[in-house]
């Protein structure tokens, strides 16, 4: 069953639980307030009647006109009076007055009494008058119960009959109305494949849980997409991070043994070799765990990560790599407390993704000044890298996170165009936030924000 | 209680460089420094009946502008430096002299080249008021470059102009 279904009808169950025991409980107790009403009327009538009756028989007319004139004519009235005396056969009177005998002998012995036949109602008093003890029963028809009660019925018949009508209207309008953010992101996740995920749901302008399902989503999304394409780009990632290393071991390598060198020589280059492959091992270190990353279910270790210290290793790398690099590390706005310069990170993944970016930033201004900047806001470190650049085209802004996408003024650079793609992945990885604001042939900065670890000292 | 001194803003990242260059050459000194703009009070009964300078404050301040002020302060994190900003609602050169001696304020540190924008309707800048003021005035000067990339955004803050 469709879940509006089951909504609307639950909801209807309930209403219609709900109506009828409202309806039938004011129907009741109207209808028994009707009957209390009537023969309290009913007792009221025979004292005025045997007041008229036996009492003040020489003032009958006046006292008749009295009640003629300001007690209504009920139904079918009418009055049975008869003396009790131990002579008087009640089975008699009962007939007389169509009641059971028990009825009579309950006014007789409590003074009141009540019977009800059929919609006729019958209410019984003992008056005494002088001496004599009489019984007065009067007996009417409910008018109010034949009529009033009987239209209060037909009334709150129909009421449940257009309440269900409008409770079937107005669930089935409030459940599209709740269903229909599902049914859009259903229509927008069959859109979602393989070939094109980086597409998201549109975020629901009210922060709900749909718009909580959707964030939700996107973020597996994210997950998702960056271990796709980490894995899709291994290779070529593999290869661009790679290479330089292995570059720097064969040249060294070459250079030592173009001729025999004294020991020291040979020490200092295998000293060389030997940092240039323990690096190259964190990198592959770094690229399994970045390939790993969202597929094998483990949870990423992530430990206690300096940015400050981050940066001065990155800015090392960097004028191994490329050593005509000029880096400007600028720790003016240094943050006082270490505490705030300190995230929940993986270092190995950070410290690629730094390199990536000041690479580039090297790269792409053609080894000009590059300046590496840091400072740390309330519950956020942002380190930007700024260089002077040939910058990105203003319409090709929005596609450089897109694997192997260059932008139209790199091609005299090399390149692949997967460093700042993997860099965002890592960010992404660790919560963090990247912007790229660029003029073109004016200069990039980069803008890294990643959360604040939160450990104390 | 260190020495008060007015910082005229318009909530511009880059207008936090006279704080930055103040503080960097005055690492040491015990000051309170008080981010001011001018916002003229509303006109409309209704409109002065619910106005709040807090809720006006973070209305004109953006989340760059706060970014940068953390960053400031989370530099200059002792007791010795606070950092706040306020609105001068006032019209008229008596009401500044009374808002800088309410706030006992001898010093103004204001920016050389840079002009201060106004904010939406009501701003204005508050520079004419410190000029004409009896307070002495310390400039701060920076290249000011309309093509920085960076423009409006924090990290502007974190490199040197």
């Amino acid at each position: 069953m469709k879940i509006q279904i089951k909504i609307v009808v639950l909801l209807l169950v309930i209403f219609i639980t709900y109506t009828l025991i409202f309806s039938a409980f004011v129907y009741f107790s109207i209808s028994q307030y009707s009957f209390a009403d009537f023969y309290k009327r009913l007792e009221i009538r025979a004292a005025t009647t045997a007041k008229v009756e036996l009492d003040f028989q020489k003032n009958t007319a006046s006292i008749k006109e009295l009640k003629s004139e300001y007690l209504e004519k009920l139904t079918n009235e009418q009055d049975h009076i008869f003396e009790i005396t131990s002579t008087t056969s009640l089975d008699k009177e009962a007939a007389n007055t169509k009641v059971p005998v028990s009825f009579i002998k309950e006014i007789i012995a409590n003074g009141t009494g009540n019977y009800q036949k059929g919609n006729t109602f019958f209410a019984g008093i003992k008056y005494k008058s002088g001496e004599k003890e009489y019984a007065v029963i009067v007996s009417a028809e409910n008018y109010y119960n034949t009529h009033h009660i009987a239209y209060l019925r037909n009334v709150l018949i129909t009421l449940i009959l257009v309440s269900v009508l409008f409770i079937l209207l107005a669930s089935f309008w409030v459940t599209k109305k709740i269903i229909k953010p599902i049914q859009q992101i259903t229509n927008k996740v069959k859109k979602i494949g393989s070939e094109n995920l980086s597409l998201r749901l549109s975020l629901p302008s009210q922060n709900d849980e749909f718009a909580n399902l959707a964030r939700t989503f996107n973020d597996m999304l994210d997950r998702l997409q960056t271990s796709f394409e980490t894995q899709n780009n291994f290779v070529s990632n593999a290869s661009h991070e790679f290479n330089t290393p292995l570059t720097s071991i064969i040249g060294q390598a070459d250079v030592t043994l173009s001729k025999s060198r004294s020991q020291e020589e040979y020490v200092e280059s295998l000293t060389i070799i030997l940092h240039e492959a323990e690096k190259l091992d964190k990198k592959v270190q770094a690229l399994l765990f970045l390939a790993q990353t969202g597929f094998n279910g483990k949870s990423q270790k992530f430990d206690k990560v300096r940015i400050d210290q981050l940066i001065l290793d990155v800015k090392l790398t960097i004028e191994k790599l490329y050593p005509v690099s000029k880096i400007h590390i600028d720790f003016s706005l240094l943050p006082e407390t270490p505490e705030k310069l300190k995230v929940k990170g993986n270092e190995q993944l950070l410290h690629l993704a730094l390199t990536n970016v000041v690479g580039n930033a090297c790269k792409y201004s053609r080894n000009q000044l590059v300046t590496v900047s840091l400072g740390a806001t309330a519950d956020k470190i942002i380190v930007a890298v700024k260089d002077n650049g040939i910058g990105i085209p203003e319409n090709e802004l929005q596609y450089i996170y897109d694997p192997f996408f260059r932008a139209s003024n790199t091609k005299q650079f090399e390149g692949y165009g997967i460093g700042l793609p993997l860099a965002r992945n890592i960010i992404k990885i660790h919560s963090g936030d990247i912007n790229v604001y660029s003029l073109h042939s004016q200069g990039t900065t980069v803008e890294i924000k990643l959360p604040l670890g939160n450990f104390s000292i | 209680m260190g020495e008060n001194i007015i910082v005229p803003t318009d909530f511009t990242v880059e207008s936090l460089f006279t704080v930055k260059k103040f503080l960097q050459q005055n690492p040491d000194a015990e000051v309170n420094l008080l981010l001011v703009h001018g916002y003229r009070m509303p006109l409309s009964i209704t409109e002065l009946l619910f106005f709040s300078k807090a809720a006006q404050l973070s209305k004109l301040a953006g989340k760059e502008f706060n970014e940068g002020l953390t960053i400031l302060r989370n530099k200059y994190t002792h007791q010795r430096i606070t950092i706040n900003a306020d609105l001068f609602l006032g019209y008229n050169q008596a009401a500044f002299q009374n808002f800088i001696g309410g706030y006992r304020i001898a010093k103004a540190v204001v920016p050389k080249s840079y002009r201060l924008k106004s904010t939406g309707d009501n701003g204005f800048d508050i520079m004419k008021f410190i000029r004409k003021s009896d307070l002495k005035v310390i400039e701060y000067d920076w290249a000011i470059s309309a093509g920085l990339p960076e423009k409006n955004h924090v990290s502007e803050l974190l490199f040197d102009l």
